[in-house]
């Protein structure tokens, strides 16, 4: 396996993919949670306050429907930003532990005798160091 | 013991906490009033609240003619504006289901004859008198509202859905001019209106009452007066 098997998009499959899911719920959900509340109370509130009904619907009627084209239209760019970042941070994590793992195994088979190598702001970069120093 | 005793106490504060962080305040904002306005006093406007929409009506509180002895009633004033009254109240209609108010008009705006589904209504959009009822729900677009016109043009009788937004029905309870000038008692049960209205009993309280008197959009002038009004009382109280 070459140094380009970091580059891949899925690693260690099933666990990048529960690392990507947990990193989008925790973001997406709380978010989710954050505007709708908002959203909500915002233009109850403001409703409360012009009270008249035809008011309301003259007034903030089209800007919920203006708000909710807008909502509609960033949410896919949004989803998709915010996977790309979870793709992101999770490879950065599971990167080196995929790398890691997979060498300890090749030099306990024998396949391999040389020190493990990841980059120094690597996670996990201590651990290999020592990893290293324990089998030379 | 001592500990048992400590811990019981402990029990018995915070079930008194509970009663008065959560249930009390529950138990406040539950009661329903039945509420009356006479506007016998000056500053009995203080109550409600104004919203103003295109220039400000004049709301005053003024003592009427010879025909009531000089009491003091509720006088709208509009000159090309557009404000109304808001008063926040509670009360639901299964139990307390009757409304009452007198009004008189002695100054129509100046509308055309409009077809009740074109756009144009919108453009004509002025009463005399009108009262509203709310019954707010949440998320707000589910709130819905009756509305008492005092219409010079359309029939009496009239329910129609506003132009404006679907639950908004207008009830069309006085017709034409020929009652300007003279005080008119009104009576509803705002229950079975909803049922009329919307086809279904209520589904929440009534949250607030409102007034208007407004001639914005017909560019014109309009008067009314409005007194007695009585909200969430049961029938032949």
């Amino acid at each position: 396996m070459n140094n380009n098997s970091r580059r891949r998009i899925l690693i260690a499959n099933r666990l990048h993919r529960n690392m990507v899911l947990i990193v989008l719920a925790a973001v997406i959900v709380p978010a989710s949670i954050v505007s709708i509340a908002l959203y909500s109370l915002i233009f109850s509130i403001t409703a409360w306050q012009i009270g008249f009904p035809e008011q309301i619907a003259m007034t903030l009627l089209p800007a919920l429907k203006q708000v909710n084209f807008a909502v509609i239209g960033a949410l896919p760019i949004c989803i998709v930003l915010i996977l790309i970042w979870s793709m992101v941070v999770s490879h950065r994590i599971l990167g080196p532990v995929e790398r890691l793992s997979r060498e300890v195994e090749e030099i306990s088979s024998g396949k391999k005798s040389g020190p493990i190598r990841l980059r120094e702001k690597d996670a996990l970069y201590e651990l290999a160091e020592n990893i290293n120093k324990l089998i030379k | 013991m001592i500990k048992k005793n400590n811990n019981n106490r402990r029990g018995f504060f915070l079930l008194l906490l509970i009663f008065f962080v959560l249930i009390l305040p529950a138990l406040v904002f539950s009661v329903e009033i039945s509420k009356e306005f006479s506007f016998n006093e000056a500053g009995s406007l203080k109550e409600w609240k104004e919203k103003v929409f295109r220039g400000k009506v004049l709301y005053v509180i003024e003592a009427e003619g010879p025909e009531l002895d000089g009491e003091k009633i509720l006088l709208a004033q509009s000159n090309r504006t557009c404000s109304g009254l808001f008063y926040e109240v509670k009360f639901h209609p299964d139990n307390r289901p009757m409304i009452s108010w007198k009004w008189k008009v002695t100054k129509f705006p100046k509308r055309r004859d409009v077809k009740v589904t074109e756009s144009e209504w919108i453009e004509q959009d002025d009463f005399a008198a009108r009262f509203y009822v709310i019954f707010p729900k949440f998320p707000f677009t589910k709130t819905k509202s009756l509305e008492y016109v005092w219409d010079e043009k359309l029939p009496k009788g009239t329910i129609m859905r506003s132009p404006f937004f679907k639950n908004i029905m207008l009830f069309v309870i006085r017709s034409g001019m020929g009652k300007t000038g003279e005080w008119i008692f009104e009576e509803r049960d705002v229950y079975e209106d909803y049922k009329l209205a919307f086809g279904r009993t209520p589904e929440s309280s009534v949250g607030a009452i409102a007034i208007m008197t407004d001639s914005d959009n017909t560019l014109s002038t309009a008067e009314a007066c409005y007194d007695e009004i009585k909200v969430g009382y049961e029938k032949n109280e």
